[in-house]
């Protein structure tokens, strides 16, 4: 059973995806800041990571924290990272340089809320497999 | 028993006055000239650098030219000339030096190192056209007027009693130079074959007090007026400062707001779908009806959410912002039609499509919200089963990109408003109650950034022509 990371501060939000990606058979674990999403990461790598862009205390938390996996060391730095977020990251909102730079961007996969949950299954499972292939 | 230490208390004052908040003119001045000294010390010093170049090759040029036969002779004038070469070669040392200097103290942000090579390069010229001034003749030449070039430009660069030290400093050398040769030390020079004339002391004295006062005349005059043009340039500095951090502010405002505001309809959305899709339990008919209704209604206003923020957007972007990449106009259509596939499908409209590949440079985002936005109005506003046609072309003489409509049409004296911000025709609303009247106003915006046509052609009840023009300007070639 893969095992995925949803790291996003809203609860209302981050409950319902929880919900639909446990019934789809998936082990869950839902971290709403990215302190704990770091000590979790630690205690317990997961197989996908769906990740928030905008944090209260920080615009840009969730690319900062998809840089910080890439950059650490053994397999973490490989966790395929799906960032989903209210905020098109590649409009130029107010986001800096690098965070909507694409070659920067060390994601696997971008999904703008709201989100068809199908969808998401259907990215998820894509996400999941290659990564698979990717370690045979 | 121990006890544990009282915990510190931490205590933070915030005093939101507003007489307290407003920093004075001074800080505002000292914070701001911190923020622009090293750009422009910088500037300065380049441009130093790059006038030097000059005086190099002006230099070169007037000693290959003492070589060549009889030139100089004709001229009365010394050939064969080995000075020039010997100071153009320490000015083009001097000159590497200072650069890679200034290119190192850049990395290092250092203002007092910038400060430092500035001066340098202003001290060593100074000494070194003492030296031109020496060998081309001092008193029996007009060179020593060449000293103006410094006083002038140490006027522009500099604060007045920067410039009058520079002045006062010119000055010495000039008297220092003339006193050596007429006292003999150093051999008096000149570049004619015969000397016009053997100036006597007195001759010397007011010969250069009338040097020195031009001079000093020139220093207060152009010192007076560079002061003033350097104050308004100032203002203009300080208020392009206070409008790029607002316009920080607010596009740092923006992003939060579309957050906050998308957001909470994300959720309401998610957990609708969670309902729907019976992880809460059967529902009755009825309330499975209210919930399409009430998803139905929440991602409808947060598509008005997301075009009022895009309209805010694209709005507060110029030209000069844009950052153009070479894009594939028919590769952002297909997408454009990916997108909006499903609703042509509910209308039952059909797309026809024929598209060349053509490229431009635009913004990707602004090329997707444009064709999004024009071919969905042109499925929205179809008539049941029509057809809808998008053609793009390398066209003659611009690329153009043809969306056509078979639907409800616009009356000629509307067509002026179509592009106003929430302005919708009782026609458009009666075929279509969700439209929101900002799209086109997008499609506006983003054609003024982009510097694009838009030619509009419409017939009511029969259908509309939407034709967007590329200027050349946008190829990516130019």
């Amino acid at each position: 059973m893969a095992y995925i990371m949803i790291v996003d501060d809203d609860d209302d939000f981050s409950f319902a995806t929880a919900t639909i990606l446990e019934s789809a058979g998936y082990e869950v674990r839902v971290e709403s800041n990215i302190p704990s999403a770091e000590s979790s990461l630690i205690t317990k790598q997961p197989d996908l990571v769906i990740l928030d862009a905008m944090f209260p205390e920080n615009n840009s938390a969730g690319f900062e924290l998809a840089r910080k996996i890439r950059q650490s060391d053994g397999k973490l730095k490989d966790t395929p990272i799906l960032m989903l977020t209210a905020v098109n990251s590649k409009f130029p909102l107010g986001f800096n340089d690098l965070d909507i730079d694409d070659a920067w961007m060390p994601v696997e996969d971008f999904l703008e809320k709201p989100v068809d949950f199908d969808i998401l299954k259907n990215r998820v499972e894509n996400i999941l497999r290659n990564a698979k292939n990717k370690n045979i | 028993m121990t006890m544990a230490p009282a915990s510190e208390i931490h205590e933070q004052v915030f005093d939101f006055s507003p007489e307290l908040q407003p920093a004075s003119n001074d800080t505002c001045k000292i914070m701001l000239n911190a923020i622009l000294f090293n750009d422009l010390l910088v500037d300065h010093i380049y441009w130093y650098c790059r006038f030097r170049w000059i005086v190099i090759a002006v230099l070169l040029g007037f000693g290959l030219s003492s070589f060549v036969a009889n030139i100089f002779y004709y001229l009365d004038l010394n050939s064969n000339l080995y000075w020039p070469f010997c100071i153009a070669g320490v000015a083009i040392v001097l000159n590497l030096l200072f650069m890679t200097h200034a290119s190192l103290s850049l990395k290092s942000v250092s203002s007092k190192n910038l400060l430092k090579n500035m001066w340098t390069q202003i001290l060593l010229d100074l000494i070194i056209l003492t030296i031109v001034v020496h060998y081309v003749g001092s008193l029996n030449t007009v060179i020593s007027f060449s000293f103006l070039f410094h006083i002038v430009l140490s006027c522009i660069f500099f604060t007045r009693t920067q410039s009058l030290l520079v002045t006062i400093y010119s000055s010495i050398l000039l008297v220092t130079c003339l006193t050596l040769e007429y006292t003999g030390i150093i051999p008096a020079s000149s570049i004619y074959r015969y000397n016009m004339f053997s100036p006597d002391i007195h001759m010397i004295v007011i010969h250069t007090t009338m040097i020195l006062s031009i001079w000093f005349v020139v220093w207060y005059l152009v010192s007076y007026i560079s002061n003033l043009v350097r104050e308004r340039d100032y203002e203009l500095c300080t208020t392009n400062q206070r409008l790029k951090e607002t316009q920080e502010e607010k596009t740092q405002h923006l992003l939060r707001l579309t957050h906050e505001l998308k957001a909470p309809f994300a959720a309401i959305d998610a957990n609708i779908q969670l309902i729907q899709k019976g992880h809460c339990g059967v529902l009755p008919d009825k309330a499975i009806v209210l919930l399409e209704r009430i998803g139905a209604r929440s991602r409808k206003l947060g598509e008005v959410i997301q075009a009022m923020l895009q309209l805010e957007n694209v709005q507060k972007m110029t030209t000069e912002m844009l950052k153009g990449e070479s894009l594939d106009l028919a590769e952002i259509i297909r997408w454009c039609l990916a997108q909006v596939q499903p609703t042509a499908e509910k209308q039952g409209v059909k797309l026809e499509t024929n598209l060349e590949s053509v490229h431009v440079n635009a913004n990707e985002d602004c090329m997707k919200m444009l064709f999004s936005n024009v071919i969905s109005n042109a499925i929205l506003y179809s008539h049941p089963n029509a057809q809808v046609t998008v053609n793009c072309s390398a066209g003659n003489p611009h690329p153009t990109v043809l969306v056509e409509d078979h639907g409800i049409g616009i009356s000629p004296e509307k067509i002026g408003k179509i592009f106003d911000e929430y302005y919708r025709t009782d026609e458009a609303v009666t075929h279509n109650k969700n439209s929101n009247g900002l799209g086109l106003a997008i499609v506006k915006h983003v054609a003024q950034i982009h510097r694009l046509s838009i030619r509009v052609a419409s017939e009511p009840k029969v259908g509309t022509k939407f034709e967007i023009l590329f200027p050349s300007s946008l190829s990516p070639s130019t």
